[in-house]
């Protein structure tokens, strides 16, 4: 039993160790996806937007994490 | 990027040649990302098996390890041939999503580490609490429990990633042979080179092959997900390694604005 609560728990941590990242990725997939089928955006816009989105995402998880270090 | 560019150019030229040359370079880049993973974390488990070895016995060790391996090779082959079995344009959405979200999160951890954020991971000073946690039973020739399912658990754990990226990888472009092969050639490698020194492989630059591997799967995250919603990349599948390269880079900029802050 408590090996297959540590299996959940490194799965779980696999996905959302940083949950909040994980969801704000979620999100940003899930404005391409509407912005591809819900508007006329042009298609080269939403992946570059979608890279460019998840770039920023990464930089901004990893100084928010050195300012909660630094506190 | 002229590299990329005149690959583009002739493989729209020759189709035949393109698709050879598309196939390989996803081989590529699922061997690579099977095999590096695979090193990360096979040394992380080897860490754990050297622990049992010495204070429960070779033979308790041996065991837990070959049966978290069975169990990790059931799993490949059990999800493996289903997912190839889906349409790969069905896979793209939700097997993207999950390598963005477990790659940047590799990535996320690998340039924290760099920058001096949270300390490397060290084996040296793992193997020490391991070897302290476990004492020393003196059941050296017969099977001891504790230090079975110690290993088990060990390499359970930490193989399970291994399995997620091969299948991820592996996956709806039919390289889950290749991507396999990538991680039994690591797991081999590591095995050689502990058996070698039987002690911690603290050497092993595994903040460095975090990053690429974090580099590698986000990539094919974005890559996927944009196929899914259609987005005809420049360059077809080279544009992957224009998106590697901003993932690096910008990777690399964030650890060293954050080394020099903490400096």
């Amino acid at each position: 039993m408590r090996l297959l609560r540590e299996v959940a728990s490194e799965i779980y941590s696999m996905f959302a160790g940083d949950a909040a990242m994980t969801v704000m990725t979620v999100a940003i997939v899930t404005v391409a996806f509407a912005l591809r089928f819900l508007t006329p955006t042009p298609p080269i816009l939403i992946g570059f937007g979608l890279l460019v989105g998840c770039l920023a995402l990464l930089i901004i998880r990893v100084l928010s994490m050195q300012k909660g270090m630094g506190r | 990027m002229l590299v990329g560019l005149r690959c583009a150019w002739y493989s729209s030229a020759n189709p035949s040649w393109s698709d050879a040359l598309v196939f390989t370079a996803h081989a590529v880049t699922a061997i690579s990302a099977a095999f590096l993973a695979s090193v990360v974390e096979v040394t992380e488990a080897y860490t754990i098996v050297l622990a049992v070895g010495l204070s429960r016995g070779w033979r308790s060790a041996s065991a837990g390890t070959a049966a978290a391996l069975a169990v990790l090779v059931l799993a490949v082959l059990a999800f493996g041939p289903v997912l190839s079995l889906i349409p790969l344009k069905s896979l793209q959405l939700p097997i993207g999503l999950l390598l963005l979200v477990f790659g940047m999160g590799w990535l996320r951890k690998a340039i924290l580490r760099a920058g001096g954020i949270i300390p490397l991971h060290d084996e040296t000073a793992i193997f020490a609490k391991e070897m302290a946690e476990l004492g020393y039973s003196g059941a050296r020739n017969g099977l001891d429990a504790g230090g079975m399912l110690t290993a088990f658990q060990g390499v359970l754990l930490e193989g399970l990633e291994v399995v997620f990226i091969v299948i991820a990888v592996g996956a709806g472009h039919g390289l889950l042979v290749p991507a396999s092969a990538g991680a039994v050639l690591a797991c081999l490698l590591v095995l050689a080179v502990g058996t070698l020194l039987h002690r911690p492989l603290s050497r092993v630059p595994e903040n460095t092959l975090k990053f690429a591997v974090g580099v590698m799967l986000s990539s094919f995250g974005v890559f996927w997900i944009g196929e899914a919603l259609n987005v005809p990349w420049p360059g077809a599948d080279f544009v992957l390694v224009y998106i590697a390269a901003a993932f690096m880079l910008s990777g690399m900029a964030t650890a060293f604005y954050l080394k020099r802050a903490t400096a």
